[in-house]
């Protein structure tokens, strides 16, 4: 089902290469940035009407039933967009090492209202970053370095309310996605989630330090019992 | 199975029914519990550590499971597949309803308040609704045995509407967290109390029940009994005492009586296979919840109703009035991790503080207010929402994820609301279920008193948010008008077969039995003739335990 979007797709990025070619205009950054922005598609993509996971699913070995439905090359541009919107840092991994991107596809291909309205709007934004990556530096959004992945991006979410909610739609699945990940988990500081034997222990002393700080600040008071 | 009959058939197995079916089993009479859904064990089904990321989409709502992948409720939510409700043409009202063992009891935030004295004399306080034909120190007995059984920790306060729970019933309640703490010296230093919420989670083990090892989010069902739900607490021991059997996947449609006019049985349909069966015993006791029990006793006697000569069945619908807002505090940014798991839910709540300011207030009834945040429970796709507060993309996103986690401090308030005419269901006159039973239609309309205190509420939590600093998630939740919760969303429906002091007022005495019908008990909320801001579980379990008895001495003397 995912063919003719991927057909349509094909032949805009050849119309619009094409047209520039034509034009004699140099495609770089720079002619970028003087153009008016390129227009944003609002292409439906392809209706999927996979089954849901129903309301009785096995909760204790979850499985997703539906099948995934990005192409490899949406894979990458969704894969380049997590690792430029939440770069990697020292030893936290990019959120493409520990598969945003996948969550991602598996989200876009989710049978439910929610995730369909996603699926629209992320489709439409990934056409239109490569389209401008072919544009400016004909070359795959991924394969570009991150400053012009990051131009491209701004520019996406400047020129567009739709490209606005591009990218906030893209930010909240990235960071959802990554920091509910083991690697995310840990790099949050979140040390809960295990059995704990006698009462709960409660607040360290380091906590409450921090908090009678904030209490000061706020010229409030602790009543210690 | 074949030559054992049932002295008494049950219908439903949340906390009224399977209450019923304790007590009575325990009696020595023999039950028939009848439910809708299917079996359920929690201790092969309850997904105890799993992390969201192991769930389809990271667990987050969806049609499917409303409040999320691995929230304990099977086969429902707001809508159950081919069992449909309607909502008159105005209305805004929405029925959560479960099908499994145990009903909606593996699915609740388990806050476990008593009624207070006040919540039982309404209308001798105020003019509004009506009074219970019995009083505080009617339940009290029922409350405390009630209270030992379930397991609640807590803590007691001087307030002239709080009941006070014998200390050696409660559990030792866990120690607040640091944002609990911060809302605590708020509510002191405005005279808000703020105390350690009664919840049926349990620190001590209790009748072979574990205590909390305080992981795992309590709505996702606990498989080592640590929280009360029918199937762990009431189910199995009513189950050892040989007198109880269950019948799951029977969709009970209507009552059954026998030429004297007594109840003597039920028609229900087979989930499974689509059979009509009838089952008969000596009397019935419905505990199917307010509506579905409502719904039962109009659906019954050919569709010309039973037990309603007073003409309020259905009538005198009420829910929780709901208010909830959340901030984002920065005062907690930065703070120094620890476990903060706890028991999921809040350590601390407050309690309705200005009963004797209502004159003033322009509302005549009480709220009180409970408390949530990001910090009591693992990472969830919620964190994603916390970029939006970032400015753009790239450098500097990490250290504002870290920074924000553990800083989202909420509040819900929860009010009591009073009966109104507006306030019912009915049979849908067209639309029926695919067993081809005739579904509810709801009516809904908040009073201007229900308005008024929403408005209060919002007015108080955005006065402790502000006083920690709190940046609100929604601004328009700064100038109001409140945002109330629909009819049903707070799932605590009652008063559609309320109990009162005559037949011609009420659908059945203080103890559940029917006036028009012999040998017919209601055991859930339907009885309940007033919804005070108190969660209402832990009364249905006392009213049930207390009906039951009364159903034994009766059955004793031949007078069912």
């Amino acid at each position: 089902m995912s063919k003719p979007f991927e057909v349509d797709r094909r032949v805009t990025l050849q119309w619009m290469f094409g047209a520039m070619a034509a034009s004699g205009v140099p495609v770089s950054g720079a002619y970028a940035a003087q153009a008016a922005p390129a227009p944003w598609p609002h292409d439906a993509p392809p209706p999927i009407s996979p089954p849901g996971y129903g309301t009785d699913p096995t909760l204790m070995e979850p499985v997703v039933p539906w099948p995934k439905t990005l192409t490899e090359a949406q894979l990458r541009t969704t894969a380049a967009l997590c690792d430029t919107i939440l770069p990697a840092e020292g030893k936290w991994p990019a959120p493409s090492a520990v598969g945003t991107h996948q969550f991602i596809d598996e989200w876009v291909s989710a049978p439910y209202p929610a995730q369909a309205d996603d699926r629209m709007r992320l489709l439409n934004g990934f056409a239109w970053v490569e389209a401008q990556a072919q544009a400016r530096y004909r070359k795959d959004f991924a394969a570009l370095p991150e400053p012009a992945r990051i131009e491209i991006l701004s520019d996406a979410a400047k020129a567009h309310a739709d490209g606005a909610r591009f990218l906030e739609r893209m930010k909240y699945l990235t960071t959802g996605a990554y920091y509910t990940s083991e690697q995310g988990v840990e790099e949050l500081g979140y040390v809960g989630n295990v059995a704990i034997d006698g009462d709960y222990p409660g607040p360290t002393q380091e906590a409450f330090a921090h908090l009678d700080q904030a209490l000061a600040k706020l010229n409030l008071l602790r009543r210690k019992k | 199975m074949a030559d054992w009959e049932p002295d008494v058939i049950v219908v439903g197995s949340g906390v009224g029914g399977s209450m019923a079916a304790y007590a009575l089993g325990r009696a020595g009479v023999k039950v028939a519990i009848y439910e809708a859904g299917r079996h359920y064990d929690p201790e092969s089904e309850t997904p105890m550590m799993n992390w969201d990321r192991e769930a389809p989409l990271r667990a987050v709502s969806t049609p499917d499971k409303p409040f999320g992948y691995y929230d304990a409720t099977v086969d429902g939510g707001w809508q159950v597949p081919g069992e449909p409700y309607t909502v008159a043409e105005g209305s805004n009202f929405m029925w959560w309803r479960s099908r499994m063992l145990g009903g909606r009891t593996n699915h609740w935030a388990r806050h476990v308040p008593r009624f207070g004295p006040l919540d039982f004399k309404p209308y001798s306080r105020d003019g509004r609704g009506v009074d219970w034909p019995i009083g505080y120190d009617d339940l009290k007995p029922w409350y405390d045995r009630s209270e030992m059984l379930m397991g609640v920790i807590g803590e007691n306060i001087k307030l002239p509407n709080v009941p006070w729970t014998p200390e050696h019933i409660r559990q030792p309640a866990p120690v607040p967290r640091v944002p609990e703490l911060l809302l605590k010296a708020a509510c002191e230093e405005k005279g808000i109390p703020c105390i350690a919420p009664p919840r049926a989670v349990i620190t001590r083990p209790l009748n072979g029940r574990q205590a909390c090892f305080y992981a795992s989010p309590c709505d996702r069902g606990c498989s080592i009994g640590a929280n009360f739900q029918a199937v762990t607490v009431l189910l199995p021991p009513a189950l050892k005492t040989g007198n109880v059997r269950v019948i799951t996947d029977a969709m009970v449609a209507e009552v059954l009586t026998a030429k004297d006019g007594r109840a003597n049985g039920i028609r229900y349909v087979d989930r499974k296979s689509g059979t009509w069966r009838e089952a008969r015993a000596k009397a019935v006791v419905l505990a199917a919840s307010s509506c579905e029990t409502a719904r039962i006793l109009l659906n019954s006697n050919g569709g010309k109703g039973l037990a309603n000569s007073s003409g309020q069945v259905g009538r005198n619908l009420t829910d929780t009035v709901g208010v909830g807002i959340g901030a984002q505090v920065p005062a907690l940014e930065g703070r120094p991790r620890y476990n903060e798991d706890g028991i999921f839910f809040s350590h601390i709540y407050m309690p309705w503080w200005l009963d004797d300011d209502h004159a003033k207030l322009g509302f005549p009834r009480g709220y009180h207010i409970e408390v949530w945040g990001d910090w009591t429970k693992h990472p969830s796709m919620d964190l994603g929402n916390y970029a939006g507060g970032f400015p753009g993309f790239g450098r500097g996103l990490r250290d504002h994820m870290r920074r924000t986690f553990g800083t989202t401090v909420g509040m819900a308030g929860r009010g009591e609301m009073i009966p109104n005419d507006d306030c019912y269901c009915d049979i849908d006159p067209v639309a029926k279920d695919k067993f081809g039973i005739p579904v509810l239609r709801f009516h809904w309309k908040w009073g201007e008193a229900e308005l008024a205190q929403a408005e209060h509420m919002r007015q108080t939590m955005v006065e402790l948010l502000d006083r920690i600093g709190g940046k609100l998630n929604d601004p328009n939740d700064a100038k109001g008008p409140a945002r109330i919760s629909a009819g049903g969303e707070m799932i605590h429906e009652l008063g559609t077969a309320r109990m009162g002091s005559s037949a011609k007022d009420s659908v059945v005495n203080s103890y559940g039995r029917a006036w028009d019908v012999p040998g017919l008990y209601l055991m859930d909320g339907s009885i309940m003739p007033s919804n005070p801001d108190k969660n209402p579980t832990l009364s249905i379990m006392a009213l049930a335990w207390r009906g039951s008895a009364e159903l034994v001495r009766r059955s004793k003397r031949g007078q069912l």
